[in-house]
């Protein structure tokens, strides 16, 4: 049994009836379920269900999530893209060393990084740009915050890690779930950055919740504006939903982390009630 | 019964916000009317006058820091507690709150 998540962006048509049967087409000889999850709410629905789908009121370019659990997927999954990529924007599911981008997230200019943990270490063991310990498998906090700090500014990292110390003595920035919310407002950040590193061996963080893979520094500049401390401010209390942090640790890609973490950094919408 | 609360935390980015956001869910599911102001990066929002501070029946301040404007608390029992405490198990300590005030 395997599992395979399409993650798109609607079109400027949003989800219409049409495109439904038409996903509903190519996914008819699977072997599974596959689920429709609005990714904002977490509202999820069959697939097949076309009425169920059109009442979750997605609308035009909004994020969605196709989630498909069956055997021998890949044929459906391949042909599925392909009449997706028509209306929809795809976001890519392979791995990419690392996301330099300064693409928009919510309405403040956020530069967005990822990294893999344990290639991004192994990387700098072997170029000996940290002095790291002799094992660059052993990855801890105090190194992270370190690596955080000189993905942030190699000018000012010295301080900036101080900065991230500071705040994690204070108390643990760890949300349970997996997830860890570093975050500092800085006068050695230029821009609002966000810092995203993934690594499926859980990490201490130094707390009782027991190890995080997926680390979200924020680091905002000081000053900062009200878009971005907004947008930190609407992803924080996303993560108090159990569910929207599990669904986040689903993740490992770059790309698909950068477009659910920018879809949690917006107001969310309250779901409309379903009639049972 | 009802309810005032303060959050603030050094950043006042993140956790100033999710903590009002917690003890604003668990206190209705006690039942119980509250009003949070937060002292966070954005300034203080939803800020608490003396009449509702006088009128509330309990008092909680949620704060990694001290508070601004904590003078208006002074003539009466408050309830502190940490950021970490709200966030770790906010109907636990809507419950302590509950106990001190019984």
């Amino acid at each position: 049994m395997s599992t395979i998540r399409i993650t798109l962006y609607l079109g400027e048509n949003g989800l219409t009836a049409w495109l439904i049967k038409g996903i509903n087409q190519r996914l008819r000889d699977i072997q599974g379920a596959a689920e429709l999850i609005k990714i904002d709410t977490l509202q999820r629905v069959n697939v097949q269900h076309q009425l169920a789908a059109l009442s979750l009121a997605f609308k035009p370019f909004d994020l969605c999530q196709i989630f498909l659990i069956g055997e021998n997927l890949q044929p459906q999954v391949e042909a599925l893209k392909l009449y997706l990529q028509q209306y929809c924007v795809l976001v890519t599911d392979t791995y990419t060393a690392t996301i330099h981008s300064s693409s928009p997230m919510y309405n403040d200019n956020f530069q967005f990084h990822h990294f893999s943990v344990p290639n991004k270490m192994s990387a700098k063991h072997r170029y000996h740009i940290m002095p790291f310990a002799n094992d660059a498998t052993i990855v801890d906090k105090a190194r992270i915050l370190k690596l955080i700090a000189k993905m942030a500014s190699i000018k000012h990292y010295k301080k900036i890690e101080v900065q991230l110390i500071q705040r994690e003595q204070l108390s643990s920035t760890d949300m349970a779930g997996g997830i860890a919310l570093p975050h500092i407002v800085s006068e050695y950040i230029d821009q609002p950055m966000m810092i995203c590193l993934t690594s499926k061996t859980a990490i201490d963080w130094q707390s009782a919740h027991g190890g995080v893979t997926h680390i979200v520094a924020l680091l905002l500049p000081k000053p900062c504006t009200k878009e971005a401390i907004l947008a930190v401010r609407y992803l924080a209390v996303n993560l108090l939903h159990a569910d929207k942090k599990q669904f986040i640790t689903y993740h490992y890609m770059g790309d698909q982390l950068q477009a659910i973490l920018a879809c949690f950094m917006r107001p969310t919408e309250q779901p409309i009630e379903q009639s049972p | 019964m009802r309810m005032v609360a303060v959050t603030a935390c050094p950043t006042g980015i993140a956790h100033t916000y999710m903590a009002a956001e917690a003890l604003i869910k668990s206190a209705a599911s006690f039942g119980i009317q509250i009003q949070v102001e937060t002292q966070g990066a954005m300034g203080i929002e939803n800020q608490l006058t003396h009449q509702d501070i006088h009128q509330a029946d309990l008092i909680l301040i949620a704060s990694d820091i001290n508070i601004e404007n904590a003078e208006r608390f002074q003539q009466y029992q408050v309830i502190n507690t940490t950021i970490v405490e709200v966030l770790t198990d906010p109907n636990k300590v809507i419950q302590d709150c509950i106990k001190q005030t019984s």
